[in-house]
């Protein structure tokens, strides 16, 4: 059945991710703003998440290109007080995202002419 | 306060070219319906919008049978709603699924009665199985989510493995391993369906053992039958919460049989405002929030996780759409489900089963 939910961090596996590995929603999520509050939604079949401050932060950067590392150093240059804590938080979200469908991963590929 | 709903189920029409066994549509619907017209179903969604509804599910009956789905699709998508059909597959040819994925489609949510073409005819009387293989090729191909669904019964428990494999040969998102609720057809066809404890049990494990494997690519969602659980199901997420039923004749509802239970009244969209209707009906606030509960309910904690299970299942077996929820192995007419579980698994071959009517027959 339907869920719609504030989005929780979970100790999910993170070992397999690789830092050049570019990370892109799935075909099934669909990012949006949130009608009523204006927080951001992440929207799939039957669920809603919604983002906290941080999840939408790491979610905006997720835009095809930029790699796992790229977003890492990103945040930890706008966040430097909590760089050494923001690697950890991006895999676990990204490995929970995955785990839902929600997040897939594609190799970095070279740089079209 | 009222409170936000997240998601529209849109009954577009009762007619359906299935006859499935345990529909849970109201077993007299097709010969009453008056089927809304297009411009209210657009209103309908846009109000639905503004109310903070973020999902749409177009079901039925069979939804493909109304003509302008694809303009409702659209509308929904222009209103930034994520965009679900619910359906049989059995008309869907590939063209008219490009033109509603053109409109803004998302999700298909496609049903089946089994793993093969027998099962089909037994409990949908009609042979549609190859038909919904091709429907389930094209989704994927057009890049739609893909849902299965399959309601889990006693005669076809014994295919389950091989519809998780059905499943994941076809690559679906989600599988929905659904239990039957028995309202309408289904509580006709109770002494066929009801599963065995060993059955569910059975299930239980492929299905764990189905999450593990498929973790990240296909969703599986199963959860004990409430005839079993000894606790009532958490349906619809409570009464007039988060979910907002409208029928093929307007009614707004706060489940797909909530017009069946004697003495409610309801109001028809062609007669206000969503928003209006949702905050005040007198049906919807009937069973809305905790006041409602039962003294034994209110003294319980677990009914903040199940909001004091299903009003349907209350009123049809007991006649009193206030008392407990037999299900629930607190209620004083637990009872009736422990003995229609026991009858039912055991004297399964007195009466036939039941077809639903053709709906698409009558007009």
């Amino acid at each position: 059945m339907n869920s719609t939910s504030e989005f929780h961090w979970h100790d999910a596996s993170s070992t397999s991710l690789k830092l050049a590995s570019i990370p892109e929603l799935t075909r099934r999520a669909r990012l949006r703003e949130d009608a009523v509050g204006g927080r951001l939604v992440l929207l799939s079949p039957e669920r809603g998440l919604f983002l906290n401050e941080t999840a939408a932060e790491i979610l905006r950067l997720c835009d095809g290109y930029r790699s796992v590392e790229t977003i890492v150093h990103e945040l930890g240059a706008r966040h430097p007080e909590a760089a050494t804590q923001i690697q950890k938080d991006v895999f676990t979200f990204f490995a929970e995202l995955r785990s839902r469908g929600l997040l897939r991963f594609r190799r970095a590929t070279k740089e079209a002419s | 306060m009222t409170p936000r709903p997240y998601t529209l189920i849109a009954e577009l029409t009762y007619r359906c070219p299935l006859g499935c066994v345990y529909c849970s549509n109201p077993v007299d619907a097709a010969r009453h319906e008056r089927p809304l017209a297009a411009d209210v179903w657009k209103r309908v969604l846009a109000e639905a919008a503004a109310l903070g509804v973020l999902h749409v599910h177009f079901t039925g009956g069979e939804p493909l049978l109304y003509r302008e789905l694809e303009s409702l699709v659209a509308e929904a998508h222009d209103r930034g709603l994520y965009t679900n059909l619910i359906t049989s597959g059995v008309s869907l040819q590939r063209e008219r699924l490009e033109q509603l994925e053109r409109a803004g489609l998302e999700h298909l949510q496609l049903s089946v009665q089994g793993a093969t073409e027998s099962s089909s005819m037994r409990f949908a009387h009609r042979p549609a199985f190859a038909q919904k293989l091709r429907v389930a090729r094209w989704t994927k191909e057009l890049g739609l989510a893909l849902t299965l669904n399959a309601v889990l019964h006693r005669q076809n428990f014994d295919e389950l493995e091989a519809i998780v494999a059905l499943a994941e040969e076809l690559e679906a998102d989600r599988l929905e391993l659904a239990n039957v609720q028995y309202l309408g057809w289904a509580l006709e066809n109770r002494r066929h369906l009801m599963p065995t404890r060993e059955q569910i049990e059975h299930a239980r494990r492929v299905v764990n053992a189905a999450r593990r494997r498929l973790l990240g690519t296909t969703e599986l969602s199963f959860v004990l039958p409430d005839y079993h659980a000894g606790r009532p199901r958490a349906c619809m997420d409570g009464w007039a919460n988060r979910y907002i039923v409208v029928s093929p004749n307007g009614l707004v509802l706060p489940c797909h049989a909530a017009h069946t239970i004697a003495g409610l009244s309801f109001e028809n969209v062609q007669g206000g405002s969503l928003a209006t209707i949702w905050e005040r009906s007198s049906g919807l606030r009937a069973f809305r929030g905790e006041d409602w509960l039962p003294a034994t309910c209110r003294g319980c904690a677990l009914h903040k996780a199940d909001f004091g299970g299903c009003r349907c299942q209350a009123f049809h077996l007991t006649g009193d759409a206030h008392a407990m929820d037999p299900a629930c192995e607190l209620a004083p007419s637990h009872a009736l489900v422990q003995q229609a579980r026991a009858v039912d698994e055991q004297n399964a071959r007195v009466v036939p089963l039941r077809f639903r009517k053709l709906g698409h027959v009558a007009s």
